[in-house]
This record gives C-alpha cells, sequence and structure tokens, in this order.
C-alpha cells in the first residue's frame, strides 16, 4: 500500500499548538517524522500537542517565542539543530488575522506593522535561519491564504502579507534548488479554526459554507494532508507551487 | 627493561590521558554549551573567529580551517576565519599600533554582532588577547576563551571561559584542540550535509 514515510526526518512546525500547525504537526508525526512546534502564548495547548507528539512514538519538543524576533526564530532553528541533529522540514504556519473588518482609511499604522511583523518578518527570520542549515532533500512549505491571491476587502495588511508570502516562495524556490530543497505554498481558504471564530459566529459559519464551490468550511486536517504530501517523496519535483486547498473558491471569487 | 625514551613517552602521554578524562568528567556540560552557542550564532549568520599566541595560534588557524573546509563530513561551509594568518595585516598593526592591537585591530575591522570570538591562552595574560576580548565586547561579539593554569585576567573578560585544570601548557594546548575538535563535531554533525554527499 502507497503511504508517506517520513521516518528519521527532522521538522519544525511554526505556531504548532492549535489549528492548521497542531493538525500538520500531528500528521507529519503519524508519518513518522520527529515534530519541534514554536508557540507564542499557549503553553498548555503547546504541551498538549507535544504529549500527542510523544504519544505518537516521535521525539517533540515546544519552543515559545514570538518569531518576529529575530532572536527567537534563531532559538527555534538552533534548537531543532541541537536536539534532532539537524533539520529537514519547516513549516512556516505560524500567523495572525485580524479579524475585524478595517478599511485601508481606518487601518491604523500599529495594526499594520504587527500584521507584517507576525505574518512576513516571522517568515523570513525562520525560513533564512532554516536555509542556512537544512539540509539537502530539505522541505520548506509556507502557509499562504486565498486573500493573498484574490486580496481581502477590510483585511489589507493581512492580504498583503500573505500575497508577498507567494513571491517569496517563488523566489527562495529558485535559489534553494541546486540544495534539492524544494519551497512551496500551501494556500488555504476558510478553515474551520480559532482564527475564524469570529466570522463563523451567529450563522456566519453556514453562510461561508454556501459561498464554497464544495459546500464546506475545510478541517485543519484538509489542510494538514496537502502539506505534508509537499514534504513527502512524492512531492520531491514540486517547488515554487501555490497549492490551493479551498474548496474551489478562488475560481469563483 | 623500558628505555627512559619509553617511559618518558609513556608519561606525557598517560599525563594528558587523565588530564583529557578529567575534561570530559568536568567540562562536558560547558562544552556542549559553547557548541551550541557556536550553533546559534551560525544559523544566525555570524562567523567565528580564532586568535592566540604561539602555540595557541596554530590551534586557532587548525579550528578555522575545520569549519571552513571540513571536519569528519562533507557539508555547506561555515564562516570561520583566523586572525592570527594575514602576516600583511600582523605586520602592519603591530608595526603601527603596538603587538597588543594586532588582534583588536582585526577585530574590529570584521566582527559584527553575533560573532563568535575564540581566543586561546594557556595564561590568560597576553595583552593582544585580553585587548581583543574588549574589542569583541564592544562590537557585540560573543567571546569564549580557552585557558588553563586559573584562567588568568582573561577569564573576567569572555561570556565563557572554559579552564583547563593543568599547569602544563603542554597538555592545555592539547587539551585546547581536542575541546576545539569536539565542539567542530558537535556543530557539524547537525548542521546541512553538501548536496550529493562527498565533495
Amino acid at each position: 500500500m502507497l503511504s508517506i514515510d517520513l521516518k528519521g526526518k527532522r521538522a519544525v512546525v511554526t505556531g504548532g499548538s492549535r489549528g492548521v500547525g497542531r493538525a500538520t504537526a500531528l500528521m507529519l508525526a503519524r508519518a513518522g517524522a520527529d515534530v519541534g512546534i514554536s508557540y507564542h502564548s499557549r503553553a498548555e495547548a503547546a504541551q498538549a500537542t507535544v504529549a500527542d507528539l510523544e504519544r505518537l512514538g516521535v521525539r517533540a519538543w515546544a519552543e515559545q517565542g514570538d518569531l518576529a524576533d529575530v532572536a527567537a526564530a534563531e532559538r527555534l532553528i538552533t534548537r531543532a539543530v541541537a536536539e534532532f541533529g539537524g533539520l529537514d522540514i519547516l513549516i512556516g504556519n505560524a500567523g495572525i488575522w485580524p479579524p475585524e473588518d478595517t478599511p485601508i482609511a481606518r487601518m491604523d499604522d500599529a495594526q499594520w506593522r504587527r500584521t507584517l511583523a507576525v505574518n512576513l518578518d516571522a517568515i523570513f527570520f525562520t525560513t533564512r535561519a532554516a536555509a542556512r542549515v537544512m539540509e539537502s532533500g530539505g522541505r520548506i512549505v509556507l502557509v499562504g491564504s486565498t486573500a493573498g491571491q484574490r486580496g481581502e476587502a477590510g483585511h489589507a495588511d493581512y492580504a498583503a502579507t500573505k500575497g508577498a508570502i507567494i513571491s517569496f516562495v517563488k523566489s527562495i524556490a529558485i535559489e534553494l534548488a541546486p540544495r534539492d530543497i524544494t519551497v512551496n505554498c500551501v494556500a488555504p481558504g476558510w478553515i474551520d479554526t480559532e482564527m475564524c471564530a469570529v466570522p463563523f459566529a451567529d450563522g456566519g459559519r453556514e453562510r461561508i459554507a454556501e459561498s464554497i464551490p464544495l459546500g464546506r468550511v475545510a478541517t485543519a486536517e484538509d489542510v494538514a494532508g496537502p502539506i505534508v504530501f509537499l514534504c513527502s517523496g512524492l512531492a520531491r519535483h514540486i517547488t515554487g507551487e501555490i497549492l490551493n486547498v479551498n474548496g474551489g473558491s478562488v475560481l469563483c471569487g | 627493561m623500558k628505555s627512559p625514551l619509553v617511559s618518558d613517552a609513556a608519561t606525557h602521554l598517560e599525563e594528558l590521558a587523565a588530564l583529557a578524562g578529567r575534561v570530559a568528567r568536568e567540562m562536558a556540560g560547558e562544552i556542549a554549551e559553547t557548541a551550541e552557542l557556536v550553533l546559534h550564532a551560525l544559523v544566525g549568520g555570524g562567523k567565528l573567529m580564532f586568535c592566540g599566541n604561539g602555540g595557541s595560534a596554530a590551534d586557532a588557524q587548525h579550528l578555522a580551517a575545520e569549519y571552513v573546509v571540513r571536519f569528519r563530513r562533507a557539508r555547506l561551509p561555515f564562516s570561520a576565519i583566523a586572525l592570527t594568518t594575514d602576516t600583511s595585516v600582523l605586520t602592519a598593526a603591530a608595526n603601527d599600533l603596538g603587538f597588543e592591537q594586532v588582534f583588536a585591530r582585526q577585530v574590529r575591522a570584521l566582527a559584527r554582532p553575533g560573532d563568535v570570538l575564540f581566543l586561546h591562552s594557556t595564561s590568560g595574560e597576553s595583552r593582544n588577547l585580553l585587548e581583543a576580548a574588549r574589542a569583541a565586547a564592544a562590537a557585540e561579539v560573543r567571546t569564549v576563551a580557552l585557558l588553563a593554569r586559573g584562567g588568568g585576567p582573561l577569564r573576567e573578560l569572555v561570556d565563557r571561559a572554559l579552564i583547563v585544570p593543568t599547569d602544563s601548557v603542554a597538555h592545555a594546548q592539547e587539551i585546547h584542540l581536542a575541546i576545539g575538535h569536539a565542539i567542530c563535531e558537535i556543530v557539524e554533525s547537525r548542521l546541512a550535509t553538501e548536496p550529493g554527499g562527498e565533495y
């Protein structure tokens, strides 16, 4: 039977305490990979993820930090190489989506700076550090969004960071190809995670589901699966690609 | 009957082995922490600088070469430089600024925040190393001194002092090189191999 085997691979998942990051961490572990996660504020959730990972028989740990701080991002990658003995997989997942609709005329500098710092600076810092040490045959998967391709009214800050991730991925995919490291983006639409709690309230979830061609909101596992696929040998010839995981949303957006 | 020459040779090596065993028991933790400091510097894009006088100068350039080229396995090159090798710089600095400035001047010229400076000294008293440590601190460079004989004044000027418990200059230098190799082996085993395996 065909299966994905990541035994012996050493992975870091940013924002791994919940949502897509947690689901990805667990799926990587089910495929046999050792997994370190970063988290910002949810220590208990992060420890629960670590416990679940360890129950799957892999090495696991959680590192607290604000990855928009370059020192924290580099500490995360240093811990991976120190404890695991190297780094094969980086999943750049951590990010924020300020839930309130904020037209550009009313978006303040602080929100703009914070969203860019968390969603883009952190990706740059962690990816740069990983690129310095990642093994040949490595995999980098960054989590984008439908918003990065078709924009998102009221969320220009978020959409700008996710659009930037696409061009970032396409650039470093070429740079790292000679080292046989692939770099791809998985771009989800609406997902059933805490990030979407505000728009999902008061019947919002159902209205949103009706707008998606496949008629449902994705689970975190629906997004984790394609991420893990891109980390597998099956995807070794895919690089610089944006893999949409949105139930067809962008097609009608 | 064993010749005195054989006996002397054996004595030197047995003393070294005993010292190495003691260092393994007492200093492995400090050595591992230093390796982690080096890993963090390289992950952050920093470089390693090495300096020392005489036999310690030889250690410095020996270890810089391990990082730039290879130790045990093919892998990406690491950024490392010995401050003991450029005779134009060394003679100009010594002639124009004084011998105590030969390393400090290079630290001021080359160092960037996040780099690491290794200072090898059996006495911990060499003025050019004390000046280099001060210059490194001013440049936000982390400093590691490999010392012996109690460490001397240099131990107070560095972030991390690895003090080998011996009064023997020869054994101190031998153990300094071994510690340098241990750190290099830890670092090299954790960072990326060169694509295609052997270079």
